[in-house]
């Protein structure tokens, strides 16, 4: 049988409407029915029978009144009318409704007979009331004494038969009877007399008597003849015979149903053993299923009762007590268990009991020399226990404690290593750079006196070896700053594209000095500002680019950056709109160098390796660059790798998790909106420079065409005469782009045109004003988007102004006539590599402090004009440095202090004035800011300009 | 879950042995006899040719109101000029004393209007009984182009459009107004219009002073002549048809003979069913003239002399005639109408 529910309910239905059906049919003969019906039927009977006997009466004079008969009449039409109604449970109802209608035509016809009746007898016995009376008269005389005699005893003699007659009903008085009448009649007709009406009227009576006697008679013997007593037995029967069916087939369906209900009960009774075998099945299986698994258990397993006696006991619990489970069973718990493991720890035993709570303990089992552990478990009928054989754990717990200690040992040894460590590398820091400062500061010193040329050669040479150690005790106190981990890294907002401008140009003198190209090319969808440290960027971006350069003879250096955020991270709708999610920027600085071999590849980023023991002679440099560069990817949440072929050149890549910057901007659009649908001309033999340009064309809006070379350039130009401004490469194997230039100026539609000159820094060979004046502006590479960008701007919108042409923009400017004694005081060695060659630029040399103690060291030694101080330096930042110039020194050679911010907050100026300083440039270093603020001191210097009001003014 | 297995069990065996119990008591009920009920009644009314009217009838009251309303209700007509009691009028014997009844649009009829009082103790209804009951009879007029010309539906919708009626009839059928309802009420308050208590019943019950000599012996007469041999019973008539001129051709002597004057012919079909009428009730006669289905007597008098004449085949004595005339002065009732 299938237990699904529909099919139980649809079955359940389906046998009780069975049962329903067959309890209804059996119920069907309804018993009151048939005995009303049955008495209709005797009803009938007595009926027809009390109306027989009223005709019987009523013909004999005995009934004055119809009423009863018409009573009889109507009971009986009303009868068949409700015996016409068979009741419901006699099933074949044809036999009976003939029946029924045979009857009801006899009993129509009996009412036809009745009313014919009624009318003849009561015209009967009207004639034969006044018959004696007509006798009578007319022997009395009266209305008929003046018949004659003749027909008076004529008269006489017919009323006397008829009198008879009436008595007798003796019928062969008839003829005689109507032989008289015929004469009477004949009689009068032929002698009518006064009387004569009075006989005829005595005929017509007597004639009614006699045909109304036979006719009351004739119709009294049908009435009584019509078989209506039989149609009634009849349809008695018949109705009896169907009853007797209809009776016998509801006992059928009667026994029927007793008998479905029987198997009902009996299936159910079915159902319920069946279940409950399958109940017992199932529980005896799973008793097997549980003692299976207690008789298997490497525990020992006791169950308990809570009167403390042994329910169940599995071998390894009776192997324990070196019992037999059966000896054991029932006996009390406490009796048959040891001390140690039952009496001495009732409590616990106790607790579990009483509040339903699982206990456990351990404890040394002596006899089998091991650690057992004891769980108890309440259970529905009293306590589980398990005993379990612990005696290997505890052991390795115990050398788990042993070992933890001698690692925590270890550990604490290792921390005040580390701690050692730090220390040192504190003292460490400043006992190196210390000396070598004053080396360094000696040799600039030395540099101001006068000197030899031989000697200024040597001091150049001192000066370069200080700076290049110098260089090597920052990076290895880098290195080791990072291993003991404690550099952070910061999480500022910055313009990604300077940073990577600031790193090129750091390398571009000693690119450009080998005739390396050196550009960069960011992908469309790199944000202009990101979130992250900028300085540790740059230097990880300094050193791939470095190295590029130093294994690079010819060819190029290009920067590329694009968004590696993977798929998954990113909703790639909301790419622009969440900038909390960090996106993962990949950088990769590809050269056309000598290569690296695949077997060196792995050793790469090791410390203290370089490719071969070779290179090192060769090229110079600790080894330490990688290693630090990637300990710096890691710690910006990216990675760093290598591809490379030997002869080919080498792609050094790296990626960093950064956060876009919402509020960088680039002023992209700025220059956009100026741009859009300008026509510029690119001439570069570069094509890695010919695509940057192209594509920040694009971006800008402008239509952009290349050309490889001058003549190709030239023919460009001419066949399409609507450029409005071009850009052209100094460096060019056909033609050069001053040769080019002029060759453009002289073409009829662009003699006007603005060029704008793209020159390798240092290459200077546009020296005359003449040959300038032939570009509107002359940019370094590497190409600067912004500079570029409005250098173009200002290209396209005033393109004939010869005041600006004359006037070309951003030309390394003439090294200043004044020597100034610059100090730097900044801890970051890219930072100070950066400032440094600003100042070179602008025709400074600068010293360099790398905290405050060095700055008023190297003060002690010897007076600076301006000091470049940073404010967040080591052992003393710049303001308690600033604070201390102004007590220590005398006004008259305190340095000009100009405060290199980071934030330029309002209470920070405050601060920076309060603590004596003068100025502030604000960080990242740029060019003309500092510029600027040399100016202003140079201004200051000047006395008719007062000091204090320069300096509110500033601030 | 041994507990639970017992109890199961238990209760399975005490289910089973319900129904077994159930089942055999079923069983015997079904066989057990029910005693026949009989009720049968007899009257015995042997001796008397007439007999006393009932002097209650139980009939419900409400309908017979409501019927009362409806008999006196001209909405029944098409016109809704004629209503029941414009031709049989209770004022007026339960008659309209007219020989033939005007019916809608001023219409005449075929034969004289037939009182509605006692009616319900008629036989048949109609001159010539084509209808059984009182119910069947309402159908006549109704549809009669010449009495009310009217139908149910028409009738049903106007009824339906007043408020009262459809209340009244929800009242008492729980039904809409229909065409058996209005015949049942009609027919209810037909039969209220009983006349018990007529000077005669009293004399028939027993109260020997209740008649004067003289209509004592007009009584005599009236059985002596014969009279009493068709108009007996009750009503003095009303339960048998009997053929009009037995003693001469009363429709041929009158002249102008009509469909009418034929009778049961026009139910039965039947040659010896001509001139076949039902006998009229005698009962509040001096009320009813004038007299026969053509209303051709005008008086009794006359009635009677005709009677005695074609039917009795007698020669009428004039004394006779007025004390029978005497006599069928005692035959009327009292009418109690309910209150409308």
């Amino acid at each position: 049988m299938s237990y699904q529910p529909f099919q139980k309910i649809l079955g359940g239905g389906i046998t009780l409407m069975l049962l329903g059906g067959l309890v209804t049919q059996s119920l069907s003969v309804d018993s009151q029915r048939h005995q009303r019906y049955r008495t209709l039927i005797a009803q009938q009977l007595i009926t027809d029978t009390t109306l027989n006997k009223s005709v019987l009466k009523s013909r004999y004079a005995l009934l004055t009144s119809y009423d009863p008969l018409v009573r009889s009449l109507s009971e009986q039409l009303s009868l068949q009318e409700k015996v016409e109604q068979i009741p419901s449970y006699i099933g074949n109802r044809q036999a009976l409704q003939r029946q029924l209608r045979n009857n009801q035509n006899i009993f129509r016809h009996k009412e036809e007979l009745l009313e014919a009746f009624k009318s003849n007898n009561a015209v009967l016995k009207n004639s034969l009331t006044y018959l004696p009376e007509l006798v009578k008269e007319v022997r009395q005389g009266g209305r008929y004494k003046h018949l004659s005699q003749r027909k008076t005893s004529q008269l006489q003699a017919m009323l006397d038969n008829v009198l008879l007659y009436s008595l007798s009903t003796d019928k062969a008085l008839v003829p005689q009877i109507e032989n008289q009448m015929s004469q009477l009649e004949k009689l009068s007709i032929a002698e009518p007399d006064q009387a004569s009406d009075r006989i005829l009227l005595a005929v017509a009576h007597t004639r009614i008597i006699l045909k109304y006697r036979l006719e009351v008679d004739r119709l009294t013997r049908r009435i009584l003849e019509l078989p209506t007593a039989k149609a009634i037995g009849s349809l008695e029967r018949t109705y009896t015979k169907h009853y007797q069916d209809a009776v016998q087939r509801a006992e059928i369906y009667r026994l029927l149903s007793f008998g479905y209900l029987l198997a009902i009960a009996g299936g159910i009774a079915y159902l319920v053993i069946k279940r409950q075998q399958r109940l017992i099945r199932e529980q005896q299986r799973s008793q097997q299923r549980l003692s299976g698994i207690l008789k298997s258990l490497t525990d020992a397993f006791i169950a308990l009762t809570p009167q403390w006696q042994v329910s169940y006991i599995n071998p390894k619990a009776a192997e324990i007590l070196q019992h037999d489970a059966q000896d054991l069973l029932n006996q009390d718990f406490w009796q048959i268990f040891p001390d140690e493991l039952g009496l001495k720890h009732r409590q616990v035993y106790q607790t579990a009991l009483q509040e339903q709570a699982q206990q456990s303990f351990e404890v040394f089992y002596p006899p089998h020399q091991s650690w057992l552990e004891v769980r108890i478990f309440p259970s529905v009928d009293g306590l589980s226990l398990f005993f379990q054989d612990v005696t290997s754990r505890k052991q390795a717990e115990n050398n788990l404690k042993q070992v933890n200690a001698e690692l925590q040992a270890a550990k604490d040894a290792a921390d005040q290593a580390s701690q050692v460590k730090g220390e040192f590398l504190a003292n460490m820091s400043h006992e190196l750079r210390t000396p070598m400062n004053a080396v360094i500061g000696m040799t600039s010193l030395l540099t101001h006196t006068s000197l030899t040329p031989q000697q200024q050669d040597f001091v150049d040479t001192i000066r370069s070896s200080g700076d290049a150690l110098l260089c090597l005790i920052n990076d290895i106190l880098d290195f080791s700053k990072i291993e003991a981990g404690k550099l952070d890294i910061e999480a500022q907002p910055f313009n990604l594209k300077l940073c990577i401008e600031d790193a090129l140009k750091l390398v571009a003198p000693r690119a450009f000095e080998k005739g390396l190209e050196l550009a960069y090319l960011t992908e469309p969808e790199i944000p202009c500002g990101i979130v992250g440290d900028i300085t540790r960027l740059r230097q990880v971006l300094v050193n791939l680019l470095s190295n590029a350069v130093k294994f690079t003879e010819s060819g190029e250096v290009i920067v590329h950056v694009k968004d590696v955020t993977p798929e998954s991270t990113i909703d790639a709708e909301n790419l622009n709109q969440d900038p909390s999610h960090p996106r993962l920027l990949q950088f990769s600085v590809q050269d056309t160098g000598i290569g690296i071999p695949q077997d060196r590849m792995a050793r790469l980023f090791k410390s203290f390796s370089q490719v071969d023991a070779s290179t090192t002679r060769k090229y110079g440099g600790t080894g330490l660059g990688l290693a630090i560069s990637q300990r710096l990817c890691e710690l910006m949440g990216g990675r760093i790798w290598v591809e490379s072929e030997v002869g080919a050149g080498s792609t050094f890549s790296f990626t960093i998790s950064a956060q876009v910057a919402a509020d960088i901007d680039d002023s992209s659009h700025l220059v956009q909106d100026k741009l859009q649908g300008k026509r510029i001309l690119i001439v570069d033999d570069n094509l890695t420079n010919r695509k940057i340009l192209t594509l920040l064309a694009d971006i800008w809006g402008m239509h952009a065409q290349a050309a490889s070379g001058g003549p190709a350039a030239i023919e460009t130009l001419k066949q399409h005469p609507q450029f409005d401004v071009a850009v052209i490469d100094m460096q060019m194997p056909q033609m050069d782009g001053l040769t080019l230039a002029k060759h453009i100026h002289r073409l009829e539609p662009y003699q006007e045109l603005p060029l704008v000159m793209l020159s390798s820094l240092g290459v200077e060979a546009i020296a005359t004003p003449t040959d300038k004046s032939y570009f509107f502006a002359i940019l370094n590479k590497p190409i600067q988007e912004l500079q570029l960008g409005e250098v173009l701007v200002r290209a396209v919108t005033q393109p004939s102004d010869p005041v600006e042409r004359t006037k070309p923009i951003h030309t390394p400017s003439a090294p200043n006539p004044q020597p100034l004694k610059i100090l730097l005081a900044e801890d970051v060695v890219v930072n100070q590599k950066v400032a440094l060659l600003i100042l070179k630029q602008m025709g400074y040399e600068a010293d360099v402090a790398n905290n405050g103690v060095e700055v008023l060291e190297a003060l002690h030694r010897q007076p600076y004009d301006v000091v470049l101080m940073d404010l967040q330096m080591p052992e003393m930042d710049g303001l308690t440095a600033a604070r201390n110039i102004q007590i220590s020194w005398p006004s008259e050679t305190q340095p000009y202090i100009i405060a290199l911010t980071a934030n330029a907050m309002q209470g920070d100026r405050e601060k920076c004035l309060e603590a004596g300083m003068h100025d502030y440039v604000s960080k990242p270093i740029r060019s003309e800011e500092l510029k600027a603020a040399l100016d202003r001191y140079t201004v200051i210097q000047q006395p008719s300009i007062p000091h204090s009001a320069g300096a509110k003014e500033i601030f | 879950m041994g507990r639970i297995h017992r109890q199961r069990h238990w209760l399975m065996v005490i289910l089973f042995s319900l129904v077994i119990l159930l089942s055999w008591q079923w069983s015997l009920v079904v066989k057990m006899p029910v005693s026949a009920q009989w009720d049968l009644t007899t009257r015995t009314a042997e001796d008397q040719p007439i007999e006393p009217i009932p002097l209650h009838l139980s009939l419900n009251l409400e309908k017979v109101v409501l019927g009362k309303q409806l008999f006196h209700d001209p909405k029944l007509s098409r016109t809704s000029t004629v209503s029941c009691a414009s031709c049989h009028n209770l004022a007026t014997g339960g008659v309209d004393r007219r020989s033939r009844s005007r019916g809608v649009n001023g219409q005449i009829g075929t034969v004289n209007a037939l009182t509605v009082l006692n009616s319900g103790f008629q036989f048949k209804q109609f001159w010539d009984g084509r209808a059984a009951s009182l119910e069947e009879q309402i159908d006549g007029p109704i549809h009669d182009e010449t009495e009310m010309g009217s139908n149910w539906p028409e009738i049903i919708e106007r009824l339906n459009q007043s408020p009262d009626y459809v209340r009244t009839f929800n009242q008492i059928y729980h039904e809409d107004i229909s065409a058996d309802h209005i015949k049942d009420a009609i027919a209810t308050f037909e039969r209220s219009l009983y006349t018990p208590n007529a000077r005669f019943d009293q004399f028939l019950r027993g109260n020997t002073h209740a008649l004067t000599n003289t209509e004592k012996k007009g009584y005599q007469r009236f059985k002596a002549y014969g009279c009493v041999a068709c108009h007996q019973g009750m009503l003095l008539g009303g339960n048998m048809y009997q053929k009009f001129g037995i003693f001469g051709d009363y429709i041929k002597d009158r002249g102008n003979e009509s469909k009418a004057d034929w009778g049961r012919y026009n139910v039965t079909g039947k040659a010896k069913d001509r001139y076949v009428f039902k006998v009229p009730s005698l009962r509040n006669v001096i009320s009813t003239a004038p007299y026969f289905h053509d209303g051709s007597a005008k008086t009794l008098d006359e009635a009677i002399k005709i009677m005695i004449r074609y039917q009795l085949g007698r020669e009428a004595n004039q004394n006779d005639v007025d004390l029978i005339i005497q006599f069928f002065q005692t035959l009327s009732g009292e009418l109690n109408e309910v209150p409308s």
